[in-house]
């Protein structure tokens, strides 16, 4: 019935109930709807921002779809077809063969799971171990932050690199101890970040502000401080799957990550290495997958960190 | 100096906005001029804009002269106008912790600033004949010790020093002008009143004209013999002090005057103007105090005034006074 | 001083507290459960952890870190015989990446948005994207295979006779040897490799040198020199950079303990004796005495560039020096 009333309204009157429950919705959100239209406008002005987010869209969907469309599936793990190998880059083998004939290509897209994986559980387990490290020592202090602080700079003085080599070395080679390895040189970075920025917004007045009303010290850090730390966590965190991923090539390169048969990027190059330079495909295209998705995560985070960070806008 | 109809504007994310809408000062030589108004009137920009100090990506001139001795400095290049700065045209700025180096010590900001004036004056001196100066310089502005002290860094001095350090290195490439822009209002009263004194010495002594940028009218009053009330990117009124305090005629100066609060009576309320500055980005057409003002009429809301003259040394923008309709109204 | 301790601590922890057993994999697979419980006493693994821990700290101090099972050497031994080469290399590509690095973020940001500026923000951002080791292999391929203008590895000719050593660095060492010919080859043996290391960093460097230059350049200041008639190019070089160069100044430091740790990958793809390479080895080998006393090594030099760095910054900034 209001809907014909509406309608059927001529004169002043006219759309001015629905005008009113729009414009008082429009009212109420207009700060944050200007931040997001703000956002919008300067991620959409840098080319390099949404040249990564295209980037990280791509990786996404391969990781989703690959399996699904690649030309050669059973390439990915284990057979051998010696009579198609090491072909050169053709129209049903994009990247070409390798020497025991396998679809490079195929065996790129598949990696691109692998990749996510890695990349994926290391900043989450960084993350769920740093973060409320993070927070802790910020909020609490004291002694304990103390500690918390020094243990992560111990951390923290050994290259990361190193570090993850050396875990990997104890440990053994293998996908799962590389993920360990690389977990454990992350998280440290994540408890320094954090930390630093919950101190900062304890200090804030409306923090104090909170606890002169009496709000609880849970509550405070769930809906003040970890409401201000999302914003540099997530492009950290963007930032860092590239960063993981790279990394775990590395590893994988050297022998001490995923371990063949596995199409992981960074084996993929040290067994193309041999193969060089009349060969030369089998090394570059995996490389070329790892600096165009790790490309693509940095430019997004940095072009979120345009967005979030207030503080390095112009 | 004057200053003819300057008009500037500002890119914004949110828009073009319209900065300085025809600035109108003029200063004669030996004259202390003050330039009052609340923040964002477009003081301190106008002030910049003299010495060209203005970012020119988001900042345009889109009209209007600047007249030094005849020569319009709007229409000099980067080089000629780094030949002013300094040696013709001098400019003191608000916060003297931040507007000095903090890793160079004073001697070396100040020697390198009296060494550059002294080959733009065709004379140059060399490193330690520029010390020399330099210690005189300090002592000219009554810093103690200064043979000593010229070695040290800027966060070892007080705010009231720095400042003073910022006086001697603005003096000393000679100018004939000092853009002061709001130079006391990071400093306690009494040093306030102190670099006033300084200030007011100089011009005794130097014969130097001094244009005085603040929003504290009584600093203006006790150094300069002339104001000019700035409003949202217009000068609305020009005059010697005696008369703004005795008889202002724009309604916004006659605003400004009221809000000073008075300690005479005992229940005395606390006047303000009502409303605040317009948008520059969509500014109102016509007078831009009009929607604030408690005298305005129709026609203040369509055509702007212009500044016309009521008496000697007295102009004032305001459609109260006829005079004001610009010409082809 | 307290991170030190904390760094042998760590280290000393990974290997043990690693899952599987040392002894056995020095053994080798098919050994006997005699001698792997021969190696066992041998290692000291049957004590309490603590004594092995006050046994490794002891061996610190007197420079014993044990006996590497591949080389069969001291591993005290091998690593003086290998740090230099990975030293070497690494400052020549910090000394690169600083070189080029500072001057461009200069001149990005003094000429933003321009042709240069885009491409170095290009540079700057795939530096940090592209994998090192890939990163050499193509520049292998490109250089040396096709172009042959560079070896492809080692830091020497296989027929050149090291200089005399007085530093270990080969390249000072023929300079004061006056051996210009070796000189030459061991220059164009580093030249790779540390065009590969610098990468990242100089990626790093050129960043934030350029934000910093252009944070700077907005402060106050900047206006009054500016007013004062000072030239653009005295602002820029002189009153901004300094200015600049604190922030970045720590920036070098970190990256420096990146390419210590990058040097694992870099050395591989070059066969570049160093530090790396034996670590890469060992870790392969899962020698876990040599893994702990090169990561304790390199902790070490990360530890004194740090160490530096903080000199350096009061040497920048008189407000921290009486502190």
């Amino acid at each position: 019935m209001t809907i014909k009333r509406i309608l059927n309204a001529t004169g002043p009157d006219a759309g001015s109930v629905s005008q009113s429950a729009w414009t008082q919705w429009k009212e109420k959100r207009e700060s944050s709807i200007r931040d997001i239209r703000l956002s919008w406008y300067l991620f959409r002005k840098s080319p390099t921002s949404m040249l990564g987010a295209v980037i990280v869209g791509v990786f996404l969907l391969t990781v989703l779809i690959g399996p699904m469309i690649v030309p050669f599936p059973e390439d990915a793990t284990g057979t051998v077809h010696i009579e198609r190998k090491l072909i050169a880059p053709n129209a049903t083998h994009f990247f070409g063969t390798d020497d025991l004939g396998r679809d490079i290509f195929t065996r790129v897209v598949m990696g691109t799971r692998i990749s996510m994986q890695i990349g994926l559980i290391i900043i989450l387990v960084a993350m769920g171990i740093g973060v409320p490290l993070g927070i802790t020592a910020g909020y609490v202090g004291g002694w304990l932050g103390e500690t918390i602080m020094r243990v992560t700079d111990m951390f923290l003085s050994i290259p990361g690199r190193v570090f993850a080599l050396a875990v990997v070395g104890a440990m053994g080679p293998g996908m799962v101890n590389c993920i360990i390895a690389l977990s454990v040189v992350w998280w440290p970075g994540y408890v320094r970040l954090v930390q630093g920025r919950t101190l900062a917004v304890r200090e804030e007045s409306f923090v104090e502000a909170a606890r002169a009303v009496g709000a609880q010290k849970g509550r405070i850090i769930f809906s003040h401080i970890l409401p201000n730390c999302s914003s540099v966590i997530i492009v950290k965190a963007s930032m860092d799957i590239g960063m993981a991923i790279l990394a775990a090539a590395g590893l994988g390169f050297i022998g001490l990550g995923a371990q063949p048969p596995l199409p992981e990027w960074g084996v993929m190059i040290s067994e193309g290495r041999n193969f060089l330079p009349d060969w030369w495909w089998y090394a570059t295209f995996p490389g070329l997958a790892i600096f165009t998705t790790v490309l693509g995560f940095n430019l997004l985070g940095d072009g979120l960190r345009d967005i979030l960070d207030p503080q390095s806008r112009g | 100096m004057e200053i003819k109809d300057l008009a500037l504007h500002f890119d914004t994310f949110e828009g073009t906005a319209k900065v300085l809408d025809g600035v109108s000062l003029s200063l004669e030589r030996g004259d202390t001029l003050g330039v009052v108004g609340e923040t964002g009137c477009g003081k301190s920009i106008t002030a910049k804009a003299i010495l060209g100090l203005l970012p020119t990506p988001p900042a345009r001139i889109v009209g209007g002269q600047i007249l030094f001795k005849g020569e319009d400095l709007l229409t000099k290049n980067q080089k000629e106008i780094g030949a002013v700065r300094g040696t013709r045209i001098a400019m003191i700025f608000q916060d003297p912790m931040t507007y000095l180096n903090p890793v160079f010590s004073i001697e070396k900001q100040m020697t390198d600033v009296i060494i550059r004036h002294s080959k733009q004056n065709k004379k140059p001196l060399n490193k330690k004949q520029a010390r020399d100066k330099a210690v005189e310089l300090l002592e000219s502005v009554q810093i103690p010790s200064p043979a000593q002290r010229i070695g040290e860094y800027p966060h070892e001095f007080s705010g009231g020093m720095r400042q003073r350090v910022l006086i001697a290195m603005a003096l000393s490439g000679d100018p004939e002008l000092l853009i002061a822009d709001e130079p006391t209002t990071a400093l306690d009263v009494t040093i306030q009143a102190q670099i006033l004194r300084l200030l007011k010495g100089l011009v005794n002594r130097l014969h130097l004209s001094i244009l005085l940028i603040s929003h504290d009218l009584g600093v203006v009053a006790k150094l300069c013999k002339r104001v000019a009330v700035m409003y949202a990117g217009n000068v609305v009124e020009t005059s010697s002090i005696e008369n703004i305090f005795n008889s202002p005629l724009h309604p916004y100066s006659k605003g400004l005057l009221n809000s000073i609060p008075k300690l005479k009576k005992r229940d005395a309320t606390l006047e303000g103007i009502a409303g605040s500055i317009p948008s520059f980005i969509t500014p109102p057409q016509g007078c831009r105090f009009a929607p604030r003002c408690t005298e305005a009429m129709e026609l203040c809301q369509k055509v702007k005034p212009v500044l016309a003259q009521v008496e000697p040394g007295h102009s004032f923008a305001c459609h109260l006074y006829p005079a004001c309709r610009p010409a082809d109204a | 001083m307290l991170t030190l301790l904390g760094l042998i601590t760590i280290t000393f922890l990974v290997a043990r507290v690693a899952p599987g057993d040392p002894a056995r994999a020095a053994a080798g697979e098919d050994a006997t459960q005699e001698m792997v419980e021969t190696l066992r006493e041998e290692f000291g693994l049957n004590e309490p952890l603590y004594v092995q821990y006050a046994e490794y700290i002891k061996g610190i101090f007197t420079g014993n870190l044990g006996k590497s099972i591949r080389t069969q050497h001291m591993v005290a031994h091998d690593l003086v015989r290998y740090f230099p080469a990975t030293l070497e290399l690494t400052i020549f590509s910090l000394i690169m990446a600083v070189l080029l690095g500072i001057p461009l973020g200069v001149i990005c940001a003094v000429k933003k948005d321009s042709m240069i500026d885009h491409l170095a923000r290009l540079v700057s951002v795939s530096g940090l994207a592209v994998p090192m080791f890939w990163l050499g292999l193509m520049l292998q391929l490109i250089f040396s295979l096709y172009f042959d203008l560079f070896p492809t590895g080692g830091r020497l000719g296989m027929l050149t006779v090291p200089p005399p050593s007085v530093t270990h660095f080969y390249l000072i060492d023929s300079l004061l040897a006056g051996q210009w010919s070796t000189f030459k080859d061991a220059l164009s043996h580093i030249f790779l490799p540390a065009v590969v290391l610098s990468f990242p960093a100089l990626a790093s460097i050129i960043r934030v040198n350029r934000s910093d230059m252009l944070e700077v350049l907005k402060r106050d200041f900047i206006t009054s020199a500016r007013a004062h008639g000072i030239s653009q190019t005295r602002i820029v070089g002189q009153y901004a950079l300094k200015n600049a160069m604190i922030p970045t100044a720590t920036m070098i430091g970190l990256r420096f303990g990146w390419m210590l740790g990058g040097t694992i990958l870099v050395e591989t793809v070059f066969d570049w004796p160093g530090l790396g390479n034996y670590a890469v080895q060992s870790a392969v080998y899962s020698d876990f005495q040599p893994i702990m006393g090169a990561t304790l090594a390199i902790g070490l030099s990360f530890m004194v560039a740090t160490l530096i760095v903080d000199l350096i910054y009061g040497l920048l900034d008189p407000r921290v020096r009486y502190e």
